[in-house]
């Protein structure tokens, strides 16, 4: 008979690591990145997830991913705005410096960055303005409610939903 | 014992499935308590890890600094058009067609500028700087020719050609050296290194962006892919095929820019015909669309 439980409990125990390996974790891999109600581009801000955060992923419909946060909210998110690496935003200490020289994780900020840029900027010069005014650029995304406008004046069924 | 190492093992696999580290986890402790030595309990787990491993490449933060110098030095050669009221309008129908693709999102999002030349050409850089220049524009009878341009020049971001016009060596090295900059702090010898790396693909990326263009296969998939968004968002996709015959008028293969680095138009329809459903002509946009259309981009 204790036999038997032990195997249940074994048995319930795998249960339990394979739903939890259904739902990944995963970082979000872009500067910011939006969880919204819909799986589309245009669904309403759930919550808005930065740079290396981490993501439970609960369910994938095309090229987006459902997702949870760590304080619960659930909502969509671009398939491609997550990274399945763990992303360190600073390496200072030792672990995560090997997490890293393995492979294992990525770390943020680092190889062609603005570093290297200004590096590159300081042996280009006359490149410093047109970075400048790429700077200004970078600044002007649009809002989702603003592009759900532009389609919806412009006639276009597309406004309904976004890329499934 | 046999039986504890199977039952190691299967949850093992499991964890390269998914990729997860909980399980490895469970696997260290499952090794334990089934009496594997820590030795027998890592080597199952490295074999895990070794299988499971996926290829490197660059982040997509590493594309958008690519993206940007390549934008910067494309600038270099074509002067901005400083036309705000066009710009806006290319940005609103680009970002929102850029929305309806498969990469929806890129490191710092997607921008539109226009490039002040009578030149009929185009370029996307990774992590999503898309230019276009006046000639082009002056080209497109209405937004839904313009959009037809702008989803394909998007469809070459969400497809990486940029990144994949890296000469394969170059790209290798690149890798290595951003591998091995990443776990550490950067000195000025990594960083000179870095550069030196980041200069020579710039330098792959732009001759065959700018100066070679991109293979006629990755053209005919940029094509596919703005079927896909003109589509997906509600524009008419013929007007694709409408705006490939204005450019065989119009940008002879002798001249520089799309005529040079692109291939034959007649090519390029044939290529998506079938994505057409028959469609022959462009449907008339409603009014609104085609006012708006004339209002932002008449003096261009």
């Amino acid at each position: 008979m204790k036999r038997y439980l032990i195997v249940l409990l074994l048995v319930s125990g795998m249960a339990a690591l394979v739903l939890a390996a259904g739902q990944k974790t995963m970082s979000v891999q872009m500067e910011e990145a939006v969880i919204r109600s819909t799986p589309s581009a245009f669904g309403s801000v759930v919550a808005r997830a930065r740079h290396a955060d981490q993501l439970t992923v609960l369910e994938e419909q095309g090229a987006w991913d459902r997702v949870s946060t760590a304080d619960g909210k659930t909502g969509w998110i671009a398939h491609a705005s997550l990274s399945a690496k763990k992303i360190a935003l600073k390496s200072t200490d030792k672990a995560t410096t090997a997490s890293v020289s393995s492979g294992e994780m990525v770390a943020a900020g680092s190889g062609f960055n603005k570093e290297v840029e200004a590096q590159y900027v300081g042996q280009n010069k006359d490149l410093q303005p047109i970075f400048s005014m790429l700077d200004r650029i970078e600044k002007d995304r649009k809002p989702a409610e603003a592009l759900r406008a532009f389609l919806d004046k412009g006639g276009l069924s597309g406004a309904k939903g976004g890329a499934k | 014992m046999k039986r504890g190492l199977i039952t190691l093992l299967w949850i093992a696999l499991a964890g390269v499935f998914a990729g997860c580290e909980l399980l490895n986890q469970a696997a260290q402790l499952g090794g334990s308590q089934l009496g594997l030595s820590s030795s027998q309990t890592d080597s199952v787990i490295k074999a895990g890890a070794a299988t499971g491993k996926a290829l490197e490449k660059f982040t997509p933060e590493n594309e958008y600094f690519i993206g940007r110098s390549l934008a910067a030095c494309i600038l270099r050669q074509y002067k901005v058009y400083d036309n705000k009221a066009a710009t806006e309008y290319l940005n609103l129908l680009g970002q929102s067609l850029a929305a309806f693709s498969d990469l929806p999102e890129t490191f710092k999002g997607y921008h539109f500028l226009i490039m002040d030349t009578d030149e009929i050409n185009a370029f996307a850089t990774p992590g999503g700087f898309i230019l276009v220049s006046r000639g082009l524009l002056r080209c497109c009878p209405s937004e839904d020719a313009v959009a037809s341009v702008l989803a394909h020049e998007v469809g070459h971001v969400q497809l990486s050609h940029g990144i994949q016009s890296i000469k394969k060596g170059r790209y290798t090295a690149a890798l290595t050296s951003l591998g091995a900059a990443a776990a550490k702090t950067m000195g000025s010898a990594e960083i000179a290194e870095l550069t030196t790396q980041f200069e020579g693909t710039l330098d792959d990326i732009m001759k065959e962006m700018v100066v070679k263009g991109y293979s006629r296969k990755a053209e005919f998939q940029a094509d596919a892919a703005s079927v896909t968004i003109l589509k997906r968002a509600g524009y008419d996709p013929a007007a694709l095929k409408a705006m490939l015959r204005q450019i065989e008028r119009k940008a002879p293969s002798s001249e520089k820019g799309f005529g040079k680095t692109h291939p034959d138009p007649k090519d390029r329809i044939s290529e998506i015909e079938s994505q057409l459903d028959g469609a022959t002509t462009v449907s008339p946009a409603p009014a609104a669309r085609q006012v708006r259309f004339e209002k932002a981009l008449k003096g261009v």
